[in-house]
């Protein structure tokens, strides 16, 4: 008797469990399948402005813009230098008074030292 | 109890049996009641877990890759679409569901606008469960239509491939059918890549795309042009990074285009490419030992091959060194030096530079050159200045490139190399046959008395050979119709890139005095294209009188006098 009750108790346990078990899969799966659909979604979404973007990003018309509206044209060859071409900043030590503020005397560092012979380029 | 009453319960009820087997029999019950609740149990149980599990199969099902996948994009080298899929709602209907089709048709007709209501209750009374109204639904028209309530009327997501770029590239890009099948350029050869989802990256550059059309698009109108074509190659890879056909059409609206804008002249068109050659023709000499670069020959008088007669479009009294016949684009110095060569020389060269067969380019729209079967004296004198062989622009484009850079014929692409990408690679100049071919072609365009001198971008160091060619006609050549020309290389001190650019029947105006030649047709537009895409290749403008780019260069040559004029065949 006690077995037939106890295998009874385990049934209705195992039951209860699996029902539980469904539901909660059920209800994952309607979560699941929402994320899917927003995800659908927002890649078509994604696809449509990457082909707006493609074809408002053609360069003709980009061209076109920036001509008519920033006035831009090609750049000379005059203006274009490599890196090293560019003279670095001048590096000076300072032996003269040239604290900033002080304007009592003319000359600027720069040309202080121009004069002493010792500038010394930096790169 | 009393022996009598047992004996009364005996009349009316069966005698009790044993306790003991009595028992039994009731245990034995008891388990049968329990083994067949058991069986229920596990059969509902097994059931319950059997629905659960089927329902999971459901809403799991993934998509099979490569079946229903959306077709793949095709991108520039730098990833930009250039092709693509844009998500479209199809409208559909089941005329099996249609309660009343005339009623049905009356009520769509005003928002479908490739159909009218007679139409529409054709299509609606069909006998089949599908018929499509409407592939490209938008949002609005999707919503009215809804509202509509037709019975039998159904929306479904499809896609519909769009080409974001208008027509950049269109050749190249080629064409789908309704059914997404590639018709035509890489979507025809790349069919099954992109169709299993796969997205294609060519060699094509956009930006450098659209400069070269542009610019090419600005000669056409400038001298009333009929067409053109524009190819771009990188020397060192192979690739091609502008392939540009002119007049070319939308591929959105690809029906619309005619078949002379569908056409790809840049690698189907055939023409006799002119002095474009000579450069070709002067590598070969050089190379083969039949000629030296000081080496002069007599060009005064006019060259007699059996019934030909060539001449020179501005005659020279003076024998001409290698480099003055290039300069000044001699016909009869480069037939003689084509002599020299030899024909089965110059056939075996001008097979290794893959000339007399067709590109094996990726898309279907190539041609199979035109060249004489034999090759006679009259062949070789005519081909040394572009005449009697009939090739396209992207071969021209792949042999100067082979004559005028490393010296190796690489196989041209039109897919974005990979690190590990062997292309074939064949040598076929010297180091020094290219330098000193680079080194004439610079003359060309730098020289006082260069055809090329409207091509000269200050500091890139262009390289360059024009050809005016005039076209061939039924019977003859056609004196008024010409076919300009221009194949450049630059940065000729370290050449990386060659552009051949070809306008198609120019006509002279009043802006270049009437003249309609490649010197002042196409080599502008080489400056302006060369201006614009030097930035964007990454090539440094440099000082030509250093002598840094000086001793890269071979520039000992002497070109004629002051008096000499400016000849372009």
């Amino acid at each position: 008797m006690q077995l037939i009750l106890l295998s009874a108790l385990i049934l209705v346990g195992l039951g209860t469990t699996l029902y539980q078990v469904k539901t909660s899969i059920d209800e994952r799966q309607d979560l699941l399948r929402g994320l899917e659909l927003s995800i659908a979604n927002t890649k078509r979404d994604i696809a449509v402005l990457e082909a707006e973007w493609a074809y408002i990003s053609r360069p003709d018309r980009v061209m076109a813009l920036s001509n008519d509206l920033l006035g831009m044209a090609p750049i000379g060859q005059d203006r274009i230098l490599p890196l090293n071409a560019i003279p670095m900043r001048i590096n000076v030590d300072f032996d003269v008074d040239t604290e900033i503020g002080n304007t009592n005397s003319e000359k600027t560092g720069f040309e202080a030292k121009q004069e002493n012979g010792s500038v010394q380029v930096v790169r | 109890m009393t022996p009598g009453l047992q004996k009364i319960r005996h009349l009316i009820l069966p005698s009790r049996p044993d306790p003991a087997q009595s028992r039994q029999i009731a245990e034995g019950r008891l388990l049968i009641c329990c083994l067949v609740a058991l069986g229920i149990f596990v059969t509902i149980g097994t059931r319950i877990i059997g629905l659960a599990n089927s329902s999971t199969d459901i809403h799991f099902s993934t998509k099979k890759p490569g079946i229903n996948a959306e077709r793949g994009r095709i991108l520039d080298r730098k990833g930009r679409m250039l092709a693509g899929n844009l998500p479209v709602t199809v409208l559909h209907a089941d005329p099996s569901e249609m309660m009343n089709a005339g009623e049905a048709a009356a009520m769509l007709a005003p928002f479908l606008a490739q159909h009218d209501q007679k139409s529409l209750q054709k299509l609606l009374t069909k006998k089949t469960r599908y018929v499509e109204l409407d592939r490209q639904l938008t949002p609005k028209r999707h919503a009215q239509i809804l509202s509509l309530g037709i019975p039998g009327v159904y929306f479904a997501k499809g896609s519909v491939r769009i080409y974001p770029r208008d027509h950049t590239a269109a050749h190249i890009l080629g064409h789908v059918d309704t059914t997404n099948n590639g018709i035509a350029g890489i979507e025809k050869s790349m069919d099954s890549k992109l169709a299993s989802g796969e997205d294609v990256i060519l060699s094509i550059d956009l930006g450098l795309q659209s400069v070269i059309r542009s610019e090419i698009q600005k000669q056409i109108d400038k001298f009333e042009a009929i067409g053109g074509a524009g190819v771009l190659l990188d020397i060192k890879t192979g690739e091609m990074l502008a392939v540009a056909s002119l007049p070319d059409f939308n591929p959105n609206q690809f029906s619309l285009a005619n078949d002379n804008a569908r056409f790809n002249r840049a690698t189907k068109g055939l023409y006799e490419m002119g002095s474009t050659f000579k450069v070709l023709n002067t590598a070969i000499a050089l190379e083969s030992g039949a000629a030296t670069t000081n080496q002069r020959f007599e060009v005064s008088k006019p060259l007699r091959v059996s019934r030909f007669t060539i001449t020179d479009y501005h005659p020279h009294s003076k024998p001409l060194n290698v480099p003055e016949i290039l300069v000044y684009s001699s016909n009869i110095g480069s037939a003689l030096m084509a002599e020299a060569v030899g024909a089965k020389t110059q056939r075996a060269y001008m097979d290794k530079l893959g000339l007399l067969d067709r590109l094996e380019l990726e898309i279907p729209e190539v041609s199979q050159p035109l060249s004489p079967k034999q090759w006679r004296r009259t062949t070789t004198v005519t081909v040394s200045y572009g005449h009697g062989i009939s090739i396209s622009p992207a071969h021209l484009a792949s042999a100067v490139a082979a004559a005028s850079g490393t010296g190796q014929w690489i196989q041209p692409t039109l897919l974005k190399r990979q690190r590990n990408d062997t292309p074939l690679r064949l040598r076929i100049f010297s180091e020094d046959t290219t330098r000193a071919v680079r080194s004439m072609m610079r003359l060309v365009v730098s020289h006082a008395d260069g055809t090329g001198k409207f091509a000269e971008a200050r500091g890139y160091m262009v390289g360059g050979k024009t050809g005016t060619a005039e076209k061939i006609q039924a019977g003859g050549y056609n004196k008024k119709a010409n076919l300009a020309t221009f194949v450049a290389t630059f940065p000729t001190h370290e050449p990386r890139y060659v552009i051949a650019i070809l306008v198609d029947e120019p006509k002279g105006q009043k802006h270049s005095f009437g003249y309609s030649t490649a010197g002042w047709v196409v080599a502008p537009a080489v400056r302006r294209i060369v201006e614009q895409i030097a930035p964007i290749l990454g090539v440094l403008p440099v000082d030509e009188k250093s002598p840094l780019i000086r001793q890269k260069m071979l520039l000992d040559f002497t070109i004629g006098d002051k008096e000499a004029t400016l000849a372009s065949y």
